[in-house]
């Protein structure tokens, strides 16, 4: 298993530098607009007012309110200028690399060469799945690793590194509900039919979308529970600490996706 | 010798398409066996379901005595695959590739893997990027042969091979052969079969027809002989050659047929009477293997 992780690993290192380096410093510029966005403050909320409402509740986040909104409380500010998107960017690496592992290996032959080596497709699964979560865990590291670098050189964003662990990591949970999606949708959805992506793809982008919108709407917001985007916040987490009983909803829902897909893998036909 | 391919009433059926049906095979230890059949016959999913690869719809598969779908990992640690169609990670030189089997099977072979690149005049130095497709069988080859598996399974091994390399692959195989090792070789192609099988299976429409030693095969077997004459051709003299049928002149060429036991010095000295611009020989499809295989075993 831990030759196919290692494997794994090495085949999505340059995805996985250039990536975390990439958010890493976009964290960094992000920092940088901060102390000129908490002097002007005062301006940025007349601004933000005069946008129509459904504009800023996909930008800003199902729950934006112009007049509570703050833009130098940093929990919001982490939330608003880069978890809201980065989770997009980091699961939509998480979707491509759950269907690299699995239904693009059988669609090019090389699950076939895989699958002819005294390996279990089990372990095999095992293997690339938690090559995935370590990637997942690196890209978070290294935009951890931005704002507080940018907390040491710009001292008005004044976070510690623990509040931004628990505020990013907590990401975490929900990136693997994504995650496991995928996996088994890969593990069930012959190669040959090609909507598995699609439906991974809309579960992350759409749901997003939806989320977003739901305080436009009273039916969007009822149905807001069943959307895995209602049970993260990074500003929450950065604000009030780790939020664990929903975290653990998000935990819960991932683990019973990675167990199906599991389970389905031992069962799945490999095309030619 | 101990069987190391068994086979009971293999199927699979993809929906309503039957690939294999009732698919009996026995493979002895230290023989190559040959099994052969036209594109779509249900070679690839025979041996994709001994793989594991895919389950039999009914039916059963055991290797080395191990069930091929419980014991899969016992048996791919006991065996070497090279699919029809090789797909290589392409980030990786041969020997990156070889020191990464190496682990996975935990087992050093480097050696025996720069041995078999020396005889199949490949770089195990050079990225397996853009590589042609017979370079690819030639690592597929050295992959799957470098542990010195018991059982190697090999599904149209020397497509994309030059002649030159095809001769090398045969003395490989010899080799394992004689190391008392068993090779399952599918292949669509007769000669080659012919060349270094011991036996051979024969599958069409996903069924076996025939199960025979090359003995018998080459006795079924036959090929056109198309001989090119200075003057209008004539079939005068040859049709009384035993083996010879088929006869048919057409301008300057003389086609026939020439079975396992023509008596082929007659053949040449027959020929010899005449001025002969060229000749050409001919393998026999499938198909005609087939029907002259059916033709005897009616008769």
């Amino acid at each position: 298993m831990w030759a196919i992780y290692k494997k794994a690993m090495r085949d999505s290192q340059r995805t996985m530098l250039w990536l975390s380096i990439g958010l890493g410093l976009y964290a960094l510029l992000m920092v940088s607009f901060y102390p000129m966005m908490q002097a002007q403050e005062d301006s940025y909320k007349e601004m933000l007012k005069s946008y129509p409402k459904e504009m800023m509740s996909v930008f800003m986040g199902g729950d934006f309110d112009p007049d509570t909104y703050s833009l130098t409380d940093i929990g919001t500010f982490v939330q608003t200028y880069f978890m809201l998107y980065g989770i997009v960017i980091i699961g939509a690496l998480a979707v491509v690399q759950a269907f690299n592992a699995i239904t693009n290996a059988e669609r090019d032959g090389t699950l076939d060469v895989m699958m002819s080596l005294p390996v279990s497709r089990r372990q095999m699964f095992t293997g690339r799945a938690l090559a995935t979560i370590s990637m997942i865990l690196i890209v978070l590291t290294f935009s951890i690793a931005g704002f507080w670098a940018g907390s040491l050189i710009w001292t008005e964003f004044d976070i510690n590194l623990i509040e931004l662990a628990v505020g990013l990591y907590g990401s975490f949970f929900l990136l693997t509900v994504f995650t496991g999606l995928s996996y088994l949708l890969a593990a069930v959805v012959p190669s040959s039919k090609h909507y598995a992506g699609a439906v991974a793809y809309l579960a992350l982008i759409g749901t997003y979308l939806i989320y977003s919108l739901s305080g436009l709407s009273d039916a969007l917001d009822a149905i807001k529970p069943l959307m895995a985007y209602d049970y993260y916040s990074a500003g929450t987490a950065i604000n009030d600490g780790a939020q664990w009983g929903d975290w653990a909803v998000l935990a819960v829902v991932s683990v019973l996706f990675f167990g199906l897909a599991w389970w389905f893998i031992d069962r799945k036909e490999l095309a030619v | 010798m101990a069987t190391v391919i068994q086979t009971h009433h293999l199927t699979h059926r993809y929906g309503s398409f039957t690939a294999i049906k009732d698919v009996n095979l026995d493979v002895i230890q230290g023989e190559i066996f040959g099994f052969l059949g036209p594109n779509g016959a249900g070679k690839t999913t025979t041996i994709r379901t001994l793989l594991d690869f895919i389950r039999p719809s009914s039916g059963s598969a055991e290797l080395f005595g191990l069930d091929a779908r419980r014991d899969s990992v016992a048996i791919r640690a006991r065996l070497g695959y090279l699919p029809s169609e090789l797909k290589l990670w392409e980030n990786w030189t041969g020997e990156q590739y070889i020191r990464w089997l190496e682990g996975l099977r935990q087992q050093s072979f480097i050696e025996e893997a720069r041995r078999l690149a020396a005889m199949l005049d490949y770089d195990l130095t050079r990225s397996l990027k853009g590589m042609s497709t017979g370079m690819k069988r030639k690592m597929g080859l050295i992959a799957a042969l470098a542990h010195k598996p018991e059982l190697l399974v090999l599904d149209e091994p020397t497509t994309g091979l030059d002649p030159l390399m095809q001769q090398v692959f045969h003395v490989l195989m010899r080799e394992v052969r004689a190391e008392g090792r068993t090779v399952f070789l599918s292949s669509h192609n007769l000669p080659e079969v012919e060349q270094i099988c011991d036996r051979v299976a024969i599958i069409r429409a996903g069924e076996i027809e025939a199960v025979q030693t090359i003995a018998d095969l080459t006795r079924v077997s036959f090929r056109w002989l198309t001989l090119t004459m200075a003057t209008p051709a004539a079939v005068d003299g040859f049709s009384a050659i035993r083996g010879v049928s088929d006869l048919v002149a057409e301008d300057h060429d003389l086609k026939m047929r020439i079975s396992g036991d023509t008596d082929i010095n007659a053949v040449i000295k027959q020929a010899a009477k005449y001025d002969i611009r060229d000749i050409h020989l001919f393998q026999p499809t499938l198909e005609e293997i087939f029907l002259t295989y059916y033709g005897q075993k009616e008769a």
